[in-house]
């Protein structure tokens, strides 16, 4: 198994990218480097990867333990530690030195597109204790050091979808008048057949490329990412955080793709219509001109955590901060402040309707 | 900052406080209404004197509890329904922005009028 990490030039420590200061820092020597500094370093070594990576791709046998599960040796203690079959990047648990397993991103498998993370740890861990502090009806004892210490950041994968669609609609609108003429009224309904017919181009289009991940709903709602931090990939930039290798090829979520895509063309096409009181949409045809897929890493920053035998995830986008995920409650305090609720009201309304009848 | 967070809650709390005694106050005047409408005129207007005479003293006491029961179980029931769903359902939000990510460009964009109807029917006027 190939593996690699990135030194400091300095002292020969590990290398971490640091989201804040968007340098890569060196924890022992505190050496900070940024990305141009580091150019003619990252650029012989992620080129000497590649050659390495055309002579020998990654073999995979068939036995069980092989298809779950990989073993690397640690660079730095020499350990033997054991990842899952998507991992790409992690930490050796005997060191904690940072490795990417170099050959899980290489060929068909190296990324196009990647966003650095852009909100350290510390700021993830600040925005969920402010997020939690809104909550009031949280559990007491459930913001605690050791659920923060669970906060990991992840490179997960997606494809990016550029897809060019030709098409259109046909639809019927109604416009409704009333007017009123002595003692009767008048309602008159317009019917128009309405049609609309063009190009969307839609960019970027995010899909995760996770067969079967428990986070999988978390990934879809920590979109959307803002497109201005698209970076051609480095390994580098996975340094200091943990990576998952895709598993699901394009082929596999082509009809997924072209579903989603096609409820957002209904509702672009129908955002075009206005002016009327109601529209039905009546057909809709959709045809792909040109279509381009993009694999990307982007950050996550995410929890899971038990509750009362319960699981619950929270994830943070880590570029935007945008948060997503289900929150334990506190139902004895949600029931005091119902019950508490529903007698002022009752105390309200008998005083209202005592002095007003 | 925080202190003019604490009046604006304190504003929001005493603007829903208000809108709750309007809503019962009107479900009260509905309640008189529909007293009123399923009544012919004569047997009306004896209600009327025999309400009026017997809501100087108190009012319907029985009336007054129910809808107040009924306005407090429904808001509680909402209120507290929300925000279990905002706990369990936090931040999904749209994930693709296609409004901007996503351009149309028409190429033909036509409205044609194929048929007006036009209804008529008689205003009824009540006799109160």
């Amino acid at each position: 198994m190939e593996t690699v990490s990135y030194k400091c030039i300095n002292c020969d420590a590990p290398l971490q990218f640091d989201p804040k200061q968007q340098k890569f820092v060196c924890e022992f020597c505190r050496s900070e480097f940024a990305e141009t500094e580091l150019a003619d370093y990252f650029s012989k070594l992620e080129k000497k990867l590649d050659q390495e990576h055309k002579k020998e791709p990654e073999q995979v046998s068939d036995d069980d333990f092989s298809s779950y599960a990989a073993v690397y040796v640690c660079q730095s203690c020499g350990a033997e530690v054991i990842t899952e079959k998507n991992t790409a990047a992690t930490f050796c648990v005997f060191c904690h030195n940072p490795v990417m397993i170099s050959n899980r991103m290489a060929g068909n498998f190296k990324p196009n597109r990647v966003i650095p993370f852009m909100i350290s740890e510390q700021d993830a861990k600040q925005k969920f204790l402010d997020f939690c502090a809104k909550k009031k009806f949280l559990p007491k004892d459930f913001v605690s050091g050791a659920q923060l210490d669970m906060m990991k950041g992840v490179y997960y994968p997606y494809w990016l979808v550029d897809s060019l669609k030709i098409g259109g609609i046909r639809a019927t609108a109604k416009k409704k008048r009333t007017w009123r003429e002595g003692d009767f009224e008048f309602e008159e309904t317009k019917i128009y057949r309405v049609i609309r017919n063009g190009t969307i181009d839609f960019r970027d289009y995010p899909h995760t490329a996770l067969k079967s991940d428990e986070n999988l709903k978390a990934l879809k709602y920590v979109n959307p990412y803002d497109d201005k931090d698209y970076r051609p990939f480095m390994m580098s930039y996975l340094s200091g955080f943990l990576a998952e290798k895709r598993d699901l090829e394009r082929q596999d979520v082509q009809n997924e793709v072209d579903n989603e895509l096609a409820d957002y063309a209904k509702r672009i096409y129908s955002d075009s219509i206005s002016g009327y009181d109601s529209v039905s949409i009546d057909d809709m045809r959709l045809s792909t001109r040109r279509e381009s897929w993009d694999y990307a890493l982007l950050p996550v920053w995410l929890m899971t955590f038990d509750y009362n035998g319960q699981k619950y995830l929270y994830a943070m986008n880590g570029q935007t901060g945008k948060n997503f995920g289900e929150l334990p409650i506190d139902k004895k305090k949600l029931a005091a402040f119902g019950i508490g609720m529903f007698i002022g009201l009752l105390l309200i309304c008998l005083l209202g309707g005592y002095f007003l009848l | 900052m925080k202190r003019s967070k604490y009046i604006i809650n304190i504003l929001a709390v005493m603007a829903a406080f208000a809108a709750i005694l309007m809503i019962s106050s009107f479900a009260f005047a509905a309640e008189d209404d529909d007293l009123g409408d399923n009544t012919t005129a004569a047997a009306q207007a004896e209600e009327y004197q025999e309400l009026s005479s017997s809501r100087s003293e108190k009012p319907n006491m029985v009336r007054v509890v129910l809808i107040s029961l009924g306005i407090s179980v429904v808001v509680t029931g909402l209120t507290v329904h929300s925000i279990y769903r905002g706990y369990k359902y936090n931040g999904q939000t749209e994930p693709y922005q296609y409004s901007k990510k996503a351009p149309l460009q028409l190429t033909l964009a036509e409205d044609e009028l194929i048929d007006t109807q036009v209804t008529k029917r008689r205003i009824e006027r009540r006799n109160n």
